[in-house]
């Protein structure tokens, strides 16, 4: 398989797979001439390794070959003057190429300082869960957002309006998007009791099926199954803007007393939250989203901040197994404050003392 | 048996992406394992497609918004066709001579390039809200936002003093017009004379301020950036991760269970 291209100050670049390996010709131009021409390889299958340089191409030279024969795609860079100019990746098939050794699966030692840190949540996490069955009331501090959804839901019955519900961009595999359902889970039961509808707009199918499941369990848990309309949660699109658009129209037309956006947001969320709040609903977000979090902040009502969702069903449920968890997140909340502090602390004292800029290291590497 | 399953199938997967994730020549295992995902996230496609439809339909049925749903009715299913045409007409919808690229790029493209463009009054309108000076907190929110918006601009050292002198100016004719206590005087002339003297002596203190900010506003910015913001910043990823950790670990153990029926 041949490449051709033409670029500036080079008449003509060949890649061309051969039994050797992998060829790149250039013919430099007559009367502009590349200064010189690099050639990169990566394996793009393989996001993590990088492109590598397999070397410059200068006047009067004309060849480059790659004898690896592994597998992978090049790209071609042209260096004029200032510019530079790319043929873009390209895909070579070699001629024989070497059979791929059956990769031998180990375990990957740079990810030992990961491993210990899970073991160490988990044991702590299994140490929390006991305590939690002998004394089911631990304690968890307030969450202001999770507290007013009582209120909201109360203020929407009282006004006759509808309850508008989105978990935001993105399919069910993003965690923030299954706290939102569990979120949604609550929030279904209470307006049950009013017999306040719950509308939720979606983002992604899968998402869809997993809400109209959540909802329906909501309802047959409150007793009141008869209240559930599969219509009520319904795909929107799949297109960001179309998304915002979209509920945009419906908060402006239906006029709802509550607009809960708990999930994950991208640039999309000041238009929903704006359009909540000029539609006079009382607006609850969260999202672990920290690039939205000011614009949730600036326009809500209520912000759920990063993992405060996360906690919602917890603190919600107060299910000890539960809570749990989330002292677990705050003991290691602390450790890392601690190490944090600590680390500080000898950097600056290594101003005056080297030593203490050695142990940083230490700590720095262990923690790599 | 409904309920166990979904929650078995989530406990393996789970724990199939740890171990994978923890071992050395396994990338092709998880390459395959998305792929999977991918096959299944396009079949779900279709549930969305059939929601869609039917949503829409029944709007039109019950004579709910008949306008918008008559609209996405018929622009999905022209969307579909011209779609399926040009796939035929040109080997592909989306090549550079096909009439739906043209579709595309000239209704698609602006739509949502509009709503996107709209974001910049939400913003204004949401920044004008959160900058109230209603309390101690959200005043230093207005003057770290001023200051980073200024330092953002072309030629900030320039504009930032005169900004801040004229600031300064119409804070303190603010003061004397407003506050008849300070003043005493009930005719406008004296107390504007009064509020021009105390907005003057406000710009006359502001170059030792502005050498004690260190005479450059892009230094001053780029530090509230990357010390102040990336502090508080740090603390919600830590914050997050630790959360994340705990909600996945409450999903493996089958705890949490709200998201499924």
């Amino acid at each position: 398989m041949i490449f051709l291209f033409s670029l500036v100050g080079v008449d003509r670049v060949e890649v061309k797979g051969t039994d050797a390996g992998v060829l790149i010709l250039v013919k430099f131009g007559e009367k502009l001439k590349a200064d010189s021409i690099e050639v990169f390889k990566a394996d793009k299958l393989n996001p993590k390794e990088k492109p590598i340089s397999l070397g410059k191409i200068i006047y009067p030279e004309t060849l480059l070959i790659d004898t690896t024969k592994t597998k992978g795609e090049y790209l071609v860079r042209v260096y004029y003057g200032k510019e530079k100019f790319d043929t873009g990746w390209i895909t070579v098939k070699l001629e024989n190429p070497i059979p791929q050794k059956a990769s031998v699966i180990s375990f990957d030692t740079s990810k030992t300082n990961i491993l210990i840190g899970i073991l160490l949540f988990s044991a702590l996490f299994v140490f929390l869960l006991y305590l939690a069955r002998i004394n089911p009331r631990l304690y968890i501090r307030r969450i202001a957002g999770l507290d007013a959804i009582d209120e909201a839901v109360g203020r929407t019955a009282e006004m006759g309006r509808p309850i508008i519900y989105t978990t935001g961009i993105g399919s069910i595999d993003n965690l923030a998007i299954l706290a939102g359902l569990t979120v949604l889970k609550h929030v279904t039961r209470k307006s049950s009791l009013y017999e306040v509808p719950v509308l939720m707009p979606n983002n992604d199918p899968l998402t869809l099926a997993a809400a109209r499941e959540v909802v329906k369990e909501a309802y047959l848990e409150s007793g009141r199954p008869d209240l559930y309309r599969e219509n009520d949660i319904f795909f929107l699109t799949s297109e960001q803007f179309g998304f915002a658009s979209g509920m945009s129209g419906l908060m402006q037309r239906l006029k709802p007393g509550a607009v809960f956006m708990m999930g994950y947001f991208y640039a999309e969320s000041l238009i929903l939250a704006e359009n909540a709040h000029v539609s006079g609903a009382i607006t609850t977000a969260g999202t672990t989203s920290i690039d939205q979090l000011p614009f949730f902040i600036a326009s809500c009502d209520h912000t759920l901040i990063g993992d405060e969702l996360y906690a919602a069903s917890a603190y919600i449920s107060r299910n000890p197994l539960e809570v749990a968890s989330i002292k677990t997140g705050d003991w290691f909340k602390a450790l890392s404050a601690i190490i944090i502090s600590v680390g500080s602390i000898f950097a600056t004292l290594s101003i005056f003392n080297p030593q203490f800029g050695e142990v940083v290291r230490i700590m720095v590497n262990a923690l790599k | 048996m409904q309920r166990q399953g979904p929650v078995i199938v989530v406990i393996l997967s789970a724990l199939f992406s740890t171990i994978t994730f923890f071992l050395k020549g396994a990338e092709d295992i998880q390459t395959y394992a998305l792929i999977v995902a991918i096959v299944i996230s396009g079949f779900a496609l279709l549930l969305g497609v059939d929601s869609l439809i039917l949503y829409h339909m029944r709007n039109i049925q019950e004579g709910k918004n008949t306008l918008f749903s008559g609209v996405l009715i018929i622009s999905f299913f022209t969307t579909v066709i011209w779609g399926f045409f040009a796939w035929w007409r040109y080997g592909s919808p989306f090549a550079q001579n096909s009439t739906f690229m043209w579709l595309f790029l000239n209704v698609y493209l602006p739509l949502d390039a509009t709503m996107f463009s709209i974001l910049a009054f939400y913003i204004a309108s949401a920044a004008y809200r959160a900058f109230r000076a209603r309390n101690f907190n959200a005043l230093i929110l207005l003057i770290t936002a001023s200051v980073i918006m200024i330092g953002r601009v072309l030629y900030s050292n320039i504009v930032f003093p005169i900004a801040l002198s004229v600031f300064l100016f119409l804070a303190g004719l603010w003061i004397f017009t407003n506050t008849r206590k300070l003043y005493g005087s009930e005719l406008l002339f004296r107390r504007f004379l009064g509020g021009f003297l105390m907005g003057g002596a406000f710009v006359i203190l502001l170059p030792p301020i502005f050498n004690f900010l260190g005479g450059n506003i892009s230094a001053l910015t780029d530090w509230l950036l990357s010390v102040p913001q990336n502090a508080a910043k740090r603390g919600i990823y830590l914050g997050l991760g630790f959360g994340q950790v705990a909600f996945a670990l409450r999903i493996m153990f089958g705890i949490e269970r709200s998201w499924i029926r």
